[in-house]
């Protein structure tokens, strides 16, 4: 009960989040691109791709063969975003985020950050019960043949 | 065990990644937005209304020109003296929020010298311009006449 609670958490951040930046294509390419981490061209590719990403994680953790996929895309993605905002604070950069499109505009980097943690053990834990799913269907399946 | 774990997330993340890829190529190949200049990205009135509170306005026009109409709540910034539109720019700015700066019209060279400027000053990407300029915005939309020029110190 617990996981499909933090699985429907996680999946609508992910649909969401990927549906605002597809809604406001130039602003998601402005928050990519003032990271600094990219060139124009490259942030334009990422901010085309990356909200497909999201949502593609968010619908496969609801998949049944696609489970662990979306777990680990959500899980990866996470990560990934981890990391952009911690560099960005090293670098005293003036980041907005921009994960929600503009509705996130006044949230601080480091405020993002914490917020990114707690999806981060969201993720996490999905990840490693799906995990531990496939895992005993391999090995079920290992035991039957 | 790990090497069938390894390769049933992988097979699962590809396929995941090839469903996304399809719109994301479509998207890249087709919508031109990110291959625009990468100085500096432009903002419509339409597409700042509803969010007027995350954004600062940067006139750049003449004075006399802003004194007769301008973007409700607009700093007047004087090329050649920015300095008080400078201060009164830092008392408002705040990470985040975005500093729109427009002149008479689009492609207002003016307005980008003022962008570059704004860029440095502040340390920030968040610098737009006003698509079409002045002349794009519509005149019953938060507009003010009367003058709000910062004077020169």
């Amino acid at each position: 009960m617990i996981w499909l609670l933090i699985r429907a958490i996680v999946s609508a951040l992910f649909i969401v989040a990927g549906l605002l930046k597809l809604r406001d294509a130039e602003l998601t390419l402005i928050s990519v691109y003032q990271y600094q981490l990219m060139s124009w061209e490259s942030a334009g590719v990422l901010a085309a791709t990356l909200p497909w990403i999201e949502i593609a994680g968010g619908v496969g953790i609801w998949l049944p063969k696609l489970r662990l996929g979306g777990a680990t895309l959500c899980l990866g993605l996470t990560v990934l975003f981890i990391a952009a905002l911690g560099s960005a604070v090293a670098r005293d950069l003036d980041v907005s985020c921009g994960c929600f499109g503009t509705s996130d505009l006044h949230v601080t980097a480091l405020k993002r950050l914490g917020e990114d943690m707690v999806l981060l053990v969201l993720c996490g834990g999905l990840w490693r019960s799906e995990l531990h799913r496939i895992r005993a269907q391999l090995q079920f399946e290992a035991e039957t043949a | 065990m790990i090497r069938r774990l390894i390769k049933a997330t992988a097979q699962q993340v590809i396929i995941l990644l090839g469903l996304a890829g399809i719109p994301a190529l479509l998207t890249v190949v087709f919508d031109w937005e990110w291959k625009k200049p990468a100085e500096f990205m432009e903002m419509s009135a339409t597409q700042s209304e509803g969010q007027m509170e995350g954004l600062l306005w940067v006139d750049v026009r003449d004075p006399d020109r802003f004194e007769q109409a301008h973007v409700r709540g607009a700093i007047a910034l004087v090329e050649e003296t920015p300095g008080p539109a400078l201060d009164s720019l830092r008392e408002r700015w705040m990470p985040g929020k975005r500093i729109i700066v427009y002149g008479e019209g689009s492609g207002s060279e003016r307005a980008i010298r003022a962008g570059r400027m704004l860029k440095r000053e502040f340390h920030t990407q968040n610098v737009l311009l006003l698509r079409g300029g002045w002349a794009s915005w519509p005149r019953d939309r938060g507009v003010e006449s009367m003058p709000q020029t910062v004077s020169p110190q």
